[in-house]
């Protein structure tokens, strides 16, 4: 469910308390998914390089 | 004569010719100006015909072009092949061997919520507004893939506006990258990364298909086929499949992406005030998607010694290859000597996967 984190009421008065709310809570939501995403994505990548990258170079040598 | 009743030409409309022109102008950009012909094409002639009227080829379970919609958009068929073909081209090479780079692709996609939250501030829904904002991902099957599931009646309006701006990558993104950036920085040299070994390669697509799942698993379609046609590629036993997901089966599919696309298009769907909100905030999205991409690089290359050239930040809208392609030229324009094309294949892959990642947290939190 979607939970209000708006405080701004200006905004709120002017677009909709409850869109707003909405919108603020998928934006954070969103930015951070994505970064999460791809924070884990990045040490995915350097867990592979240190399991796979010595034997890789070494059948890069021979 | 009871045969000119059911003749069509009786009952165009002012609307149907405006449609008309507008299809002939997408034919006209994709052949005279070679602009994303493959898909332009197809999704110009999608608008002609949805716009004859008396046609039906759009009228549900019976039309021709309604099955290929049906079966192909609706029933989430057409996007994943599509990124199966986009796997088995696909090199994570650039990507591997320079990991930091992953990030520039995540920053990019703050374009796609500054604009959702834009769009839902002109009044559109959430759902419309998700769909407007992943135009600024640069990744038109993931448009369509969401637009499809949140919002089916501005589809059409949203892969158009992704596919023409992704040929128009070229001309909107030289100006922020310059106005961001200094000569100097434009001059950075980076150094190159290590050698990827066939088995990191191999185990990308298993393993962050594993990752990537788990921790989205609304963006499982797309993901799950990217890898797939990665893992084909990459395992180097599957030539033949790799060879039809490359080229037959997406030529094929992009035929029928194009034309259901173009002929969701009708005059009554498409000639509304929302449709030039949508072409503006897509643009919007695009230019933040940019902008973020180089002033992350910017605030890296604060804390590292082994600096990143601030324009391949600009890479991490996807639109793979142009985005890379503008990089490398803007990068050569200051040094001749600097060759930025394999760097920024790196944010721009890793622009694809945050896209994905983006639908798929945006289906979350609001299917």
């Amino acid at each position: 469910m979607i939970r209000p984190l708006a405080r701004r009421k200006t905004i709120r008065t002017i677009f909709g308390a409850n869109l707003v709310d909405a919108g603020i809570n998928i934006f954070i939501n969103g930015i951070s998914g994505v970064f999460l995403g791809m924070a884990v994505l990045y040490l995915t990548i350097k867990i592979i390089a240190f399991v796979a990258a010595d034997r890789s170079a070494s059948e890069d040598k021979s | 004569m009871a045969i000119f009743e059911h003749m069509g030409i009786f009952a165009v409309t002012v609307e149907m010719v405006i449609m008309w022109l507008i299809s002939l102008t997408l034919l006209y950009l994709a052949i005279s100006k070679k602009y994303e012909p493959l898909l332009l094409l197809p999704i110009g002639f999608g608008i002609l015909l949805a716009n004859l009227p008396l046609t039906q080829l759009m009228q549900p379970d019976e039309g021709l072009i309604w099955r290929f919609y049906h079966y192909g958009i609706e029933w989430e068929v057409i996007p994943p092949l599509i990124f199966l073909g986009l796997g088995a081209l696909t090199d994570f090479g650039p990507l591997l061997s320079q990991p930091r780079l992953i990030f520039l692709g995540a920053a990019a996609q703050a374009g796609v919520y500054v604009t959702f939250f834009t769009a839902t501030s002109f009044g559109f829904t959430l759902e419309e507004a998700a769909t407007i904002g992943i135009i600024g991902g640069a990744d038109g099957p993931t448009t369509i893939f969401l637009a499809a599931k949140l919002a089916p009646h501005l589809l059409g309006a949203c892969a158009v506006a992704a596919y023409s701006y992704m040929a128009l990558v070229p001309i909107i993104q030289p100006p922020i990258m310059r106005l961001l950036t200094t000569e100097n920085e434009r001059r950075i040299k980076m150094k190159k990364g290590r050698k990827i070994g066939a088995r990191e390669k191999l185990f990308f697509p298993i393993v962050a298909s594993i990752v990537i799942i788990l921790l989205v698993p609304a963006s499982a379609p797309l993901i799950s086929m990217f890898m797939l046609g990665n893992l084909f590629r990459e395992s180097k036993v599957v030539e033949r499949l790799t060879d039809a997901a490359q080229n037959a089966l997406m030529n094929i599919v992009t035929i029928f992406l194009g034309l259901s696309v173009g002929a969701t298009m009708n005059a009554e769907n498409f000639l509304r005030t929302e449709v030039i909100f949508i072409f503006f905030l897509g643009l919007f999205a695009f230019m933040i998607g940019t902008a973020t991409g180089v002033i992350l690089a910017k605030i890296m290359n604060l804390f590292t010694s082994n600096k990143i050239n601030p324009l391949v930040g600009g890479a991490g809208v996807s639109a793979v290859p142009m985005a890379a392609r503008v990089v490398q030229r803007m990068g050569a324009e200051a040094d001749k000597k600097n060759h930025l094309l394999m760097f920024a294949m790196g944010p721009n892959i890793a622009g694809v996967i945050g896209t994905v990642i983006a639908a798929g947290i945006f289906l979350t939190l609001l299917k």
